[in-house]
C-alpha cells in the first residue's frame, strides 16, 4: 500500500526558502493549535506554512506534489466539519496572511480579494460605498472568503440572496501540480467556459488552492426592519415561518433557535426582555416606505400560530444584538455542556416540520445521560443545524454522538429527500454519507478528484468523493 | 484551590469550542500572526498545559505574555470562557515554573520594597501636593467619608500628576469630606496580577483594605481604570466584602456636577477612548460620555471602534515593560483612529492610557477626563 511522503528537514528548508523562515513553523505548540477546528477532532500537521502570494503557494504545491506530501489549506479554522484538519499530517497552509482587498469597483459591481480576507471586514469596507457581499454565515466576524468559497457558505441571508456561489465570478486557483489557473471571466455574465468556477466553489480544498477571488457585490437595501416571535413549540414556529414564506414576502433572514439554544444565546447577548422559548427572527431589507407595512403583515401572519411573544423594531442597535445572539447560537451552546458538535442538513421545505420533530427526539431515543441537543438554523431554506451537546471526555457520550449523527442523516434526512450538508461541506463527519446521497455520481466525483489531483495530496481523507486518500485507496 | 490556580480553568478552556469570534478584534493576533497568538490559540495552549499535552517552555510563555489583557475576547466569547483570568492564572503558573520575562522581577522588587511601581520612596506619593500648592487644601490620612486612591502613575509620574491635581480640585469642588491614604497607600497590585507575580498580592490587598477601613471611609474613589477594576473586581476575590463602595471618579462627576453651563462651543472635535479596564471589563461606558456630551455637545464624536469594541491603547504596565513595541504600535493606531474622524483631542479616563497615548506624539492632544472637567470649571 503506498503511503504519503513524510515531511523531512530538507522539505522544511525548501519551504523556508519559499516563504521565509518566520512563516514556517514546526513548533509543537503551533502544531497543537493548528490541530483543531470547531469539531472535536484532532489531527496535527507536520508543518504550518503561511504563504503571502499565489507564487509561493505554487512553489509549495510543486514540492508537495513531487514527494506526495498532503497539503491542507486553512482560512480561519472555523469549520464545523473538520475541513481544515490535516488527517494525514503533512503541510498545513494557513492562508490568513493573504488578506488584502485588492479592488473595490462598485461601478462594475466587483471586488477582488485574497482568500484570507474576513467576511465582515470586506463588508465593512463595502458599506462605505453602499454595497455588500450578501452571504452571511454566523461566523462572518472571523470566517474568510477563501473558506466561504471552498464550502459554498451561505448563512442568514441565503433565503433572499442565495449562497456564495451566486457571487463568485472568477477564481485564481493553484492546482496540485503548482500550475496557476484562472477560471470564469471578469464580467457579471459569461458562459464562455465550462463552469469551472462553480466546480471549485464548495470543493473543500480538494481540487486546488484558491488564491484570489473575484466577487460580485450588490447595493445594500435602503432600510431594514426586524420582527421576532417566541413560540411554545417548534412545530408552531415552523408553521408560522412556512406561512410567511408562502405569502410572497421574501425576508432577508428567516432564522430559528429552539428553546435551549435561545436560552444560551440570549444569556450571551444579554437579552433579558424577551422571554425564553422557540425563537423566530425575521429580518426585512426593503425600500424605506415598504419596511413598516411588511413588518405589520408578517406579524399578522405569524400571530395566526399564537406566538407567546411578538416584537418588531426598526432600531438598528436592538436588531444588531438580536442577530448577534442568533449568530452565536453554536458557541453559546457550549454554555450548556463542555462539547458541541454542529450538524448541517437540509430537507425539502414541506418536510421541515416532520424533520424538526424527529431531530428533537434523537437524544431522548438514545437515552444517554449528559447527551442533549440544541437546534437552530435557516428555516427559510429548510436548513437546520442540530447541535449535539455533550462531554467528549465521556466515552459513552462520545459514542452517542456518532450514533446520533447516523440517525440524523440515515434515518431522518435522507429518507425525507434531504441533503447531508447545506453549507458546511462534507468534511470528515459526513464523508460516509456521500455515496448514500449520490450513489450514481460518487464514482464520477472520485474521477474528477483524480483528474485535478492525481497524487491525492489536497486535503485528503474527506470531502465530496467520500474519504479519498492514498492511504485508503492506493495509488 | 487558591485564587488563579491554573487547574481551576480546565473547564473554561474545555468549553472553548474554537469559534474564533475572539480573534476578530484581538489587538495582538495581528502582530503575532500565528494561531498561538490569538485568544483561541492561547486557550488551547493553556488546555495543552493543563492536560499535559504540551510542555511548559519559553515559547508558550512568550505567547501568553504577548496578550495585552484588553478583555475583548472575554466580552466576545459566546461560551463564556473566563479568558483574561485564565491568562492571569497561566502567567502565575509560568512564574512558578520559571518561564517568564525576567524584566518582571524588577517590577516585583520595586513594588515589594517601595510599594510603588517606580521603586521611589513611597512618601514621594504626596509630592504632587506641594508641586500643585494643594497641601493646605487636601487632607492626608484623616478619617473621612471618601478616600481618593490616586494610584502609582497618577501620584508619581510627571504626566500622571496632572490628573491628581485635577481630581483633587474636583473632589474639593464637590464639597466631599475626603482624604488621601498617603504613604501607606501601596500599589493596588494590578501590575503584579497582570505579571503573574501573585506571591505578595494578598498581603498588598489586605494592607490597602485595612488602611482604607482604618480611615472609616464609606467610599473609595479612583481616577485610574486599573485601580478601579482591581478594587471592584479583584480585591473581593481575595478578601471578600470590602466594607466600602468603589467608584471611578467619572461616576462621581456625573452624579454630582452639573456641567451643562460650562459647555464648550468651539475648538474642534473631541473623542473618547474607553480604557479597557473601565469600559469592556467594568462596564463603565456611559458616565464619561455623558460628561463629555454635557461639555462638548455636538463637538463630541465617537471613535469608529468604541465602547465594547474599543481597541486597546497598549498602556498597561506589564505590556509597556515586556512588549514596548506592541504598546507603541497600539498607541499609534489609536491616535490614527482619532485622526481619521478629525478629532483634535482624545479624552480618556485612566492615567496609564494618558501616558501611553501621550508618548505616541502627534497633533492629537491626549487628556484625562478630570483635566477636561477641571479646566472647563476653572479649577486649574
Amino acid at each position: 500500500m503506498p503511503k504519503y511522503g513524510r515531511v523531512k528537514d530538507s522539505h522544511i528548508k525548501v519551504l523556508e526558502d519559499i516563504v521565509g523562515s518566520e512563516k514556517v513553523s514546526t513548533r509543537p505548540e503551533e502544531l497543537y493549535c493548528y490541530s483543531r477546528d470547531s469539531t472535536i477532532f484532532k489531527y496535527r500537521p507536520d508543518v504550518v506554512v503561511r504563504p503571502e502570494n499565489s507564487a509561493q503557494v505554487s512553489e509549495i504545491l510543486k514540492v508537495a506534489n513531487e514527494d506526495r506530501i498532503p497539503v491542507t489549506p486553512r482560512g480561519s479554522g472555523t469549520s464545523a466539519a473538520g475541513l481544515p484538519l490535516p488527517v494525514y499530517g503533512g503541510i498545513l497552509l494557513d492562508m490568513s496572511s493573504m488578506n488584502k482587498i485588492e479592488l473595490i469597483d462598485v461601478e462594475n459591481q466587483i471586488a477582488i480579494v485574497q482568500p484570507g480576507v474576513v467576511c465582515d471586514v470586506l463588508n465593512e469596507r463595502l458599506r462605505e460605498y453602499g454595497f455588500f457581499f450578501p452571504p452571511d454565515p454566523a461566523s462572518s466576524p472571523i470566517c474568510t472568503i477563501g473558506g466561504m468559497v471552498n464550502t459554498n457558505a451561505s448563512g442568514n441571508r441565503t433565503m433572499k440572496y442565495g449562497p456564495t456561489r451566486n457571487y463568485v465570478l472568477w477564481l485564481e486557483v493553484v492546482l496540485a501540480n503548482g500550475k496557476i489557473i484562472h477560471t470564469g471571466s471578469k464580467t457579471l455574465k459569461s458562459v464562455s467556459d465550462y463552469d469551472l468556477t462553480r466546480l471549485f466553489v464548495g470543493s473543500e480544498g480538494s481540487l486546488g488552492v484558491v488564491t484570489k477571488v473575484g466577487l460580485k457585490v450588490v447595493p445594500l437595501p435602503e432600510s431594514v426592519g426586524t420582527a421576532i416571535f417566541i413560540f411554545d413549540s417548534v412545530d408552531k414556529l415552523v408553521r408560522a415561518a412556512t406561512k410567511v414564506r408562502l405569502s410572497g414576502i421574501v425576508p432577508e433572514m428567516l432564522e430559528f433557535m429552539d428553546r435551549r439554544t435561545t436560552s444560551a444565546s440570549f444569556d450571551y447577548a444579554g437579552i433579558k426582555d424577551v422571554p425564553e422559548g422557540n425563537f423566530l427572527l425575521l429580518d426585512l431589507g426593503e425600500r424605506r416606505e415598504a419596511v413598516e407595512p411588511l413588518l405589520e403583515k408578517v406579524v399578522s401572519i405569524c400571530n395566526s400560530e399564537n406566538p407567546e411573544f411578538v416584537d418588531k423594531t426598526l432600531d438598528l442597535e436592538y436588531r444588531e444584538n438580536l442577530i448577534k445572539a442568533r449568530k452565536a447560537a453554536l458557541p453559546a451552546l457550549s454554555r450548556l455542556r463542555p462539547s458541541t458538535a454542529m450538524e448541517d442538513c437540509t430537507v425539502p421545505l414541506t418536510k421541515l416540520p416532520e424533520a424538526a420533530v424527529k431531530v428533537e427526539k434523537i437524544p431522548e431515543d438514545l437515552g444517554v445521560e449528559g447527551f442533549g441537543l440544541g437546534n437552530f438554523g435557516h428555516i427559510g431554506d429548510g436548513n437546520m443545524h442540530p447541535t449535539f451537546v455533550f462531554d467528549e471526555r465521556e466515552e459513552e457520550q462520545r459514542k452517542a454522538l456518532f450514533k446520533a449523527i447516523d440517525i440524523l442523516y440515515q434515518d431522518i434526512v435522507l429518507p425525507l429527500g434531504g441533503s447531508v450538508t447545506a453549507e458546511h461541506g462534507i468534511g470528515l463527519t459526513r464523508a460516509k454519507y456521500v455515496a448514500l446521497e449520490h450513489p450514481s455520481t460518487v464514482g464520477l466525483m472520485r474521477s474528477l478528484k483524480r483528474l485535478f489531483d492525481p497524487n491525492l495530496i489536497l486535503n485528503p481523507g474527506k470531502g465530496k468523493g467520500g474519504p479519498l486518500s492514498v492511504e485508503e485507496v492506493g495509488s | 484551590m487558591s485564587v488563579y490556580d491554573l487547574e481551576s480553568y480546565s473547564e473554561d478552556v474545555q468549553r472553548c469550542m474554537r469559534c474564533g469570534f475572539c480573534k476578530s478584534l484581538c489587538p495582538t493576533y495581528e502582530f503575532v500572526g500565528w494561531e498561538s497568538g490569538s485568544p483561541r490559540g492561547r486557550m488551547l495552549l493553556i488546555k495543552g498545559l493543563i492536560d499535559k499535552e504540551l510542555e511548559v517552555n519559553e515559547y508558550v510563555a512568550d505567547k501568553i505574555y504577548k496578550c495585552v489583557l484588553c478583555g475583548y475576547c472575554l466580552w466576545r466569547c459566546p461560551p463564556g470562557v473566563r479568558t483574561t483570568d485564565a491568562i492571569k492564572a497561566c502567567r502565575k503558573f509560568l512564574v512558578d515554573s520559571g518561564f517568564y520575562p525576567r524584566e518582571l522581577d524588577d517590577l516585583e522588587e520595586k513594588i515589594e520594597k517601595s510599594h510603588n511601581l517606580y521603586g521611589l520612596p513611597n512618601d514621594s506619593r504626596l509630592k504632587w501636593l506641594d508641586l500643585a500648592n494643594l497641601s493646605n487644601e487636601v487632607s492626608v490620612n484623616r478619617k473621612a467619608e471618601v478616600v481618593y486612591f490616586p494610584g502609582c502613575v497618577t501620584s508619581l509620574s510627571s504626566r500622571g500628576r496632572r490628573i491628581a491635581y485635577s481630581s483633587s480640585r474636583i473632589l474639593n469642588k464637590m464639597g466631599l469630606n475626603w482624604t488621601l491614604i498617603g504613604e501607606e497607600e501601596w500599589c493596588c497590585g494590578n501590575p503584579l496580577l497582570l505579571a503573574g507575580k501573585l506571591d505578595r498580592l494578598k498581603d498588598i490587598i489586605e494592607h490597602n483594605v485595612e488602611a482604607i477601613r482604618g480611615l472609616e471611609a464609606e467610599v473609595l474613589v479612583t481616577s485610574c481604570a486599573g485601580c478601579y477594576r482591581m478594587f471592584a473586581q479583584e480585591y473581593p476575590k481575595f478578601v471578600g466584602d470590602l466594607g466600602f463602595k468603589v467608584y471611578h471618579i467619572s461616576q462621581l462627576i456625573e452624579e454630582r456636577l452639573d456641567l451643562k453651563s460650562f459647555m464648550v462651543k468651539d475648538g474642534g472635535k473631541v473623542t473618547y477612548h474607553d480604557p479597557c479596564e473601565l469600559g469592556r471589563q467594568a462596564g463603565i461606558y456611559d458616565s464619561p460620555r455623558r460628561i463629555l456630551k454635557d461639555i462638548f455637545g455636538s463637538l463630541f464624536v465617537e471613535l469608529p471602534k468604541n465602547k465594547a469594541l474599543a481597541k486597546c491603547c497598549g498602556g498597561n504596565r506589564v505590556t509597556r515593560i515586556i512588549n514596548p513595541e506592541v504598546s507603541r504600535n497600539l498607541a499609534l493606531r489609536k491616535l490614527d483612529e482619532a485622526r481619521s474622524i478629525g478629532a483634535r483631542k482624545i479624552v480618556t479616563a485612566c492615567p496609564a492610557c494618558v501616558v501611553n497615548l501621550s508618548e505616541g506624539g502627534g497633533e492629537v492632544e491626549v487628556v484625562d477626563l478630570t483635566e477636561v472637567v477641571a479646566e472647563v470649571m476653572g479649577l486649574t
